[in-house]
């Protein structure tokens, strides 16, 4: 139980005197001591700073302005990603500063590779700036031990995969079409990785962020939950989706409830489960064509909301 | 001893405990449960609604029926989510709630525009009152982030399209601040500023309020600086509330540079639509050890940054050259605090916040 929690319940008690509340919030330090709020501002400062900056610069690009030359452009936008490697070299190892300039080099190097390719006018498609992007960058990416900065070079491959099906078309071979190739690459991609980080995230403690998994299972359920999706309401795909779907519930069920117990993950599985059934439920009853149907559709949803919230109250308890 | 038995210990060591207390028997749910529980009402309510619409067109075809039903259903809702707590009741009265609501503002908007300022105070008004008294948690965020948005449009509609994000900054501002100052109402009013939370997350952004904009394009320009200068007043009131918190006197050097820092930030931040709001959620949420609301205020941060990009009032050299004065004064801010720190640790003094 948090500590906002206790003192929200002692508070409503009235076990708290009025004159004594913030005595008592500070010892409990649901009100952080003052040092906290010290490296806490530093943080803020600093994460912040290197952002707008770094974005500045980006924003500058997208600008293209003419008054400057282009020699000049690539002098200043090479100098801006060699400054965050000085400080980088510079400052100790593993610490906060020598993490924001990587970032901030990698953000950089988008800008200028951006720019490398409007001046010469590579014919690229934006794909591949955002895939090269996040290639050039994976040294920096690994000598950080970031994981905001691993999940920004994620984010990027993610993103050169919709790219990529967009302009080109399927990845995939086997006459799958463009929207499901998409799907298959983005489970894979993320679902790899969320692997990956479950091995790994007990090894190096840098890892062991709670928020990086969450997104990447965010990923994984979301892409796995579409391919289920389309095996349900497409005839023409496989049911490949669907059985894939059901082996990740499986799979998530085991590690995340028996092997290292994740409420997190268990609710979000919950909610595909929810949404797989009731879309499954409404696709054999024909809702499209009986309106009347809806109201199967809503106790429905709202017996597995219940059974689902009742379950995973349950477990709250025992985790506690 | 867990975490949590050490606390009360520490409580009756320094005698602020006024009875023995014990620790609560339920814990509550953790956020991503009621997001959960949030979204599968939302989808039952869809169908509930839908069931209503499709099904039972011959009597919700009537103005009144369809205005008098959804009353019931409010009615009914009320009464379902009083009952003693049900895992299953309380989604079946959230969702017949959301399709009463429903069906209630499709009753008025026939008879009235959609841009009639009359409704849009009367439907926050009404929100506000559901808020306070629907005994339901993810009611009452749903019906307070209903009640900003309202009162938004509200807003716009007769001019001051200026004030309506510093209205709803200051009374989140107020809400975390005193949260733990409501005694008993606490759940309470936490849900509802959760709710205008969210709506001023959504609101900054400006996008849910654009079909109002095209008629009152100037009005917009001119109020843009207004409406950001107000954010950084309330960011300085946030400022001035923690500092006093921390017992630190206005007149001293940390508190003058601290209000200053916030002065120079806030101003600097002014030509990015919510940027100030998100800093003043980052701030509050830590001044609370709330690590939700945290996660709140960064995303939002980042959204704002991004939405930046997009906007029109500027061209991307201005936006630019904005940004890394912003990005700049910040890292210099940065420098000054650790420079200063350093000194307090020479002179072998305890530096404040």
């Amino acid at each position: 139980m948090q500590q906002r929690e206790v003192m929200s319940h002692l508070i409503e008690q009235d076990n708290i005197a009025a004159q004594d509340l913030d005595a008592a919030l500070f010892i409990s330090q649901v009100y952080p001591p003052a040092k906290a709020w010290q490296a806490f501002i530093n943080k803020l400062l600093l994460c912040f700073g290197a952002l707008a900056i770094a974005c500045g610069v980006v924003f500058f690009v997208a600008a293209n302005w003419q008054d400057m030359s282009r020699l000049l452009k690539f002098v200043l936008l090479q100098l801006l990603v060699v400054t965050p490697i000085i400080v980088y070299l510079r400052s100790k190892t593993h610490t906060l500063l020598s993490q924001i300039s990587l970032t901030s080099a990698f953000i950089l190097l988008g800008a200028l590779m951006a720019y490398f390719g409007q001046t010469y006018q590579t014919g690229a498609d934006p794909w591949q700036l955002f895939f090269n992007w996040a290639l050039l960058g994976l040294p920096w990416v690994i000598i950080s031990r970031f994981t905001p900065l691993w999940m920004m070079f994620l984010a990027l491959l993610n993103l050169s995969l919709v790219l990529y099906h967009d302009a080109i078309g399927t990845l995939l071979p086997l006459g799958i079409s463009k929207e499901e190739s998409l799907l298959w690459c983005l489970f894979s991609l993320n679902c790899t990785s969320l692997i990956v980080w479950e091995l790994y995230r007990v090894k190096y403690v840098w890892l062991n962020q709670s928020w990086a998994g969450r997104l990447l299972a965010i990923g994984t359920v979301f892409s796995a939950n579409a391919l289920a999706l389309t095996s349900i309401f497409s005839y023409n795909t496989s049911w490949l989706g669907a059985v894939v779907w059901l082996l990740l519930m499986a799979v998530a069920y085991v590690v995340y409830r028996r092997v290292r117990p994740d409420l997190f993950m268990l609710a979000l599985c919950c909610l595909s489960g929810i949404v797989i059934i009731v879309a499954w439920c409404a696709n054999i009853l024909g809702v499209g064509s009986h309106g009347y149907l809806l109201i199967v559709l809503f106790f429905l949803t709202i017996g597995l909301t219940s059974a689902a919230a009742v379950w995973l109250k349950k477990l709250t308890k025992e985790l506690q | 001893m867990t975490k949590s038995q050490h606390l009360l210990e520490l409580l009756i060591q320094n005698k602020l405990l006024i009875k023995p207390s014990n620790l609560p028997q339920h814990s509550q749910s953790p956020w991503y449960i009621k997001v959960l529980l949030a979204l599968a009402g939302w989808l039952a309510a869809l169908f509930f609604f839908g069931f209503f619409a499709l099904t039972l067109v011959d009597i919700t075809d009537n103005t009144v029926v369809r205005a008098l039903l959804g009353l019931a259903m409010l009615l009914a809702a009320y009464f379902i989510l009083r009952s003693p707590q049900s895992e299953f009741l309380e989604h079946v009265g959230l969702a017949v709630s959301l399709s009463g609501q429903a069906l209630i503002a499709w009753a008025l908007f026939e008879f009235l525009e959609f841009k009639d300022k009359e409704i849009w105070l009367i439907g926050a008004a009404v929100q506000m009152l559901l808020a306070w008294f629907m005994p339901s948690f993810l009611h009452r965020v749903f019906s307070a982030f209903i009640a900003a948005y309202a009162f938004s449009v509200f807003m716009a509609l007769v001019g001051l399209a200026a004030l309506f994000s510093s209205i709803i900054m200051f009374v989140c501002a107020w809400l975390w601040l005193h949260e733990f100052q409501v005694k008993q109402y606490i759940p309470r009013f936490r849900a509802m500023a959760y709710g205008l939370t969210l709506g001023l997350i959504m609101l900054k952004s400006a996008s849910p309020l654009a079909w109002l904009w095209p008629e009152q394009h100037d009005a917009n320009n001119v109020s843009q600086w207004l409406d950001e200068g107000l954010n950084c007043l309330i960011l300085l009131y946030v400022t001035a509330v923690l500092l006093k918190r921390y017992k630190i006197a206005f007149s001293t050097t940390p508190s003058i540079a601290a209000l200053f820092a916030t002065l120079v930030i806030g101003l600097a931040s002014m030509q990015a639509p919510g940027l100030t709001s998100a800093i003043m959620l980052i701030l509050l949420s830590f001044a609370a050890s709330h690590r939700v609301f945290m996660g709140l205020g960064l995303m939002s941060a980042l959204f704002y940054m991004a939405k930046y990009y997009y906007s029109l009032e500027l061209s991307l050299n201005q936006k630019a050259i904005s940004l890394i004065i912003l990005g700049l004064i910040l890292l210099a801010l940065t420098k000054a605090l650790a420079l200063w720190q350093q000194q307090k640790v020479a002179q072998g003094e305890q530096p404040h916040a």
